[in-house]
């Protein structure tokens, strides 16, 4: 009892209960406390007794460990105390569960958007995939026709297009744009023609190509290579993401300019003129003098040029909606490791730290998410707990 | 001068497991928590089960027991308490009715003063409340200190101490009422 307690006590309470603890001891009472002594003498005969054979019992089950056995009144209750336990236990079910969605959930977000993971490639080939490099594979070359660079011409582009890219055209509310990225990609000066080679592949496995090309091996920082890829929109970012892996990426810069407006107006004069055309092959028809028709072919012929431009126009610009011009620039640099390629303990060890810095974040993410969610459990545990005190003190209560 | 050095060895005292502590504890309390849950709950048969009960659960949950929180007697009889409580809920659901617990039969030697006054007290007993019963339960039949009771209780201990002579005060009355 600590002193401040003590002085709450009065100095006759105090005595009285020093000398019902000596009569409770077996120890002598002051005279003056007497009838205490008798009443706890005669209160501690009232104390009730086990029988011998429940004592034996119960001896028997502490000797084996209290093992559980179930008696009459343990089935009774069994069922309900094993409702009791699977409800405390509740608790740290729902928080690992919540912890382990939380988890996936930020892996999952972390993943859609973070452009450096290798991401799926879209299946354009029958064959079965190629391993480019330890940590990307990407189909084999497409088979043909299902990927063809764009033409010059207006049907032909807009079918590679939507064969390369089935999402566009799935998906009509999505307003047409035309992109340009650029990408600068660190990698080990001795590794540059590999990585070319690999610039190559990757193009062409994303459904694209490489209309320009500029490799250029030598000591030092002397070497390079500069890429002028088409790649289908659709496949834009998951091409970047696989050519980041090529090495480190130094820069990244991607444009984008909504050509609806001009589609539209296209197409608008297009339709006009070929209105036009039509009409003029009926009046061309009925033409019954030479000169009168001689003017009317002069203006279709001029009609079908400028529609011919118009469509030429038209199917330039799908072909750039459809297909976005990636320039590549592998420039060399020493730190870039064994991201682009070869296996070194430098590289091996940047890449352990950025799975770290991964593992990191999505340790902070789940935590952010789960401390909320553990202090509502923790405040509904408490609730309960009090409650639960609560009715058991009513239960005293209620037993007069 | 003559230089003697004395060593001694001392043996380090190796620390009871939590298992030999309880059983330890199951010897020195076994007839103390059956008594307290006879008086919480007026019940021989019952007052067997949750003593088993108690006892059950203090082995499943020995490595909990946490010593900054009081006495192992406390945490046994706190045990012992939400055993006897539950068991007095499932009893008021049941709607059970139970008779006091029978009086021990007079000993053949025991003189006529000794059994009225027993006879006394047992009635003086049984006009407190509830609460105030279980103090008494508590005290003189389970054996517990001051400072135990007020950890079983949940009260502080200058609390127990002035609840507990607030209670033998009114039992005293009580006694001199029915005399």
């Amino acid at each position: 009892m600590s002193r401040h307690e003590k002085r709450a006590l009065t100095a006759g309470i105090e005595r009285e209960l020093e000398a019902l603890d000596a009569a409770l001891n077996g120890d002598p009472v002051h005279a003056d406390y007497a009838p205490l002594g008798e009443l706890t003498a005669t209160l501690r005969s009232l104390r009730a007794r086990p029988s011998e054979d429940f004592a034996r019992a119960l001896d028997g089950r502490a000797a084996r460990g209290f093992a559980r056995v179930l008696g009459p009144a343990d089935t009774a209750s069994a069922a309900p105390r094993r409702r009791r336990a699977r409800r405390a236990l509740m608790p740290a079910v729902g928080v690992a569960l919540s912890t382990v969605l939380l988890a996936v959930l930020a892996i999952s977000l972390s993943g859609g958007s973070d452009r450096r993971q290798p991401a799926p490639v879209p299946v354009v080939g029958r064959s079965a995939p190629v391993s480019v490099s330890p940590t990307l594979s990407v189909p084999s070359t497409p088979a043909r026709g299902t990927a063809s660079p764009p033409t010059g011409s207006a049907g032909a582009g807009t079918a590679a297009g939507a064969a390369a890219s089935p999402s566009a055209s799935a998906a009509p509310a999505a307003r047409p744009l035309e992109r340009t990225s650029t990408l600068e990609v660190g990698v080990a000066p001795d590794t540059i023609q590999s990585a070319a080679q690999r610039v190559f592949t990757l193009a062409s496995a994303f459904g694209g190509y490489v209309r320009q090309s500029n490799v250029s091996s030598g000591a030092g920082a002397q070497g390079g290579a500069n890429f002028d890829i088409r790649l289908p929109s659709a496949n834009l970012s998951s091409a970047i993401a696989a050519l980041s892996h090529l090495g480190h990426v130094r820069s990244e810069n991607d444009t984008t300019n909504d050509v609806t407006d001009q589609l539209s107006s296209l197409e608008r004069s297009i339709g006009g003129l070929q209105a036009e055309r039509a009409s003029l092959l009926r009046q061309l028809a009925a033409a019954s003098e030479a000169q009168q028709e001689a003017s009317l072919r002069a203006r279709l012929h001029a009609v079908e040029v400028r529609i011919s431009q118009l469509q030429g126009a038209l199917g330039a610009l799908r072909s750039r909606v459809d297909y976005t011009s990636l320039a590549l620039s592998l420039t060399p640099e020493a730190a870039a490791g064994a991201t682009s390629g070869d296996l070194t303990p430098g590289g091996a060890a940047h890449d352990a730290a950025q799975i770290l810095e991964a593992a990191l974040a999505v340790l902070v993410i789940a935590a952010a998410a789960a401390l909320p969610l553990g202090s509502l459990i923790l405040a509904a545990w408490l609730v309960a707990a009090i409650v639960r005190r609560r009715l058991r003190e009513q239960a005293l209560d209620a037993s007069a | 001068v003559e230089e003697s050095l004395t060593l001694t060895l001392v043996t380090p005292h190796r620390a009871d497991t939590p298992k030999q502590r309880l059983e330890r504890l199951y010897g020195e309390c076994r007839d103390d928590v059956y008594a307290y849950a006879a008086s919480l709950l007026g019940d021989r048969s019952l007052a067997e089960d949750v003593t088993a009960l108690a006892f059950e659960r203090a082995f499943r949950r020995r490595r909990l027991f946490n010593a900054r929180r009081g006495s192992e007697r406390a945490w046994l009889f706190g045990i012992a308490r939400n055993a006897a409580l539950d068991e007095l809920r499932r009893r008021k659901r049941t709607s059970a009715l139970l008779a006091d617990p029978p009086a021990e039969p007079w000993a053949e030697d025991e003189e006529l003063d000794g059994v009225l006054r027993r006879a006394t007290v047992r009635s003086a007993v049984a006009s407190l409340t509830p609460r105030e019963r279980e103090l008494i339960a508590l005290k003189f039949h389970a054996g517990l200190s001051n400072p135990d009771m007020a950890r079983v209780l949940g009260v502080s201990e200058s609390n127990a101490g002035t609840l507990l002579h607030r209670t033998i005060t009114k039992l005293r009355k009580a006694c001199d009422e029915q005399a």
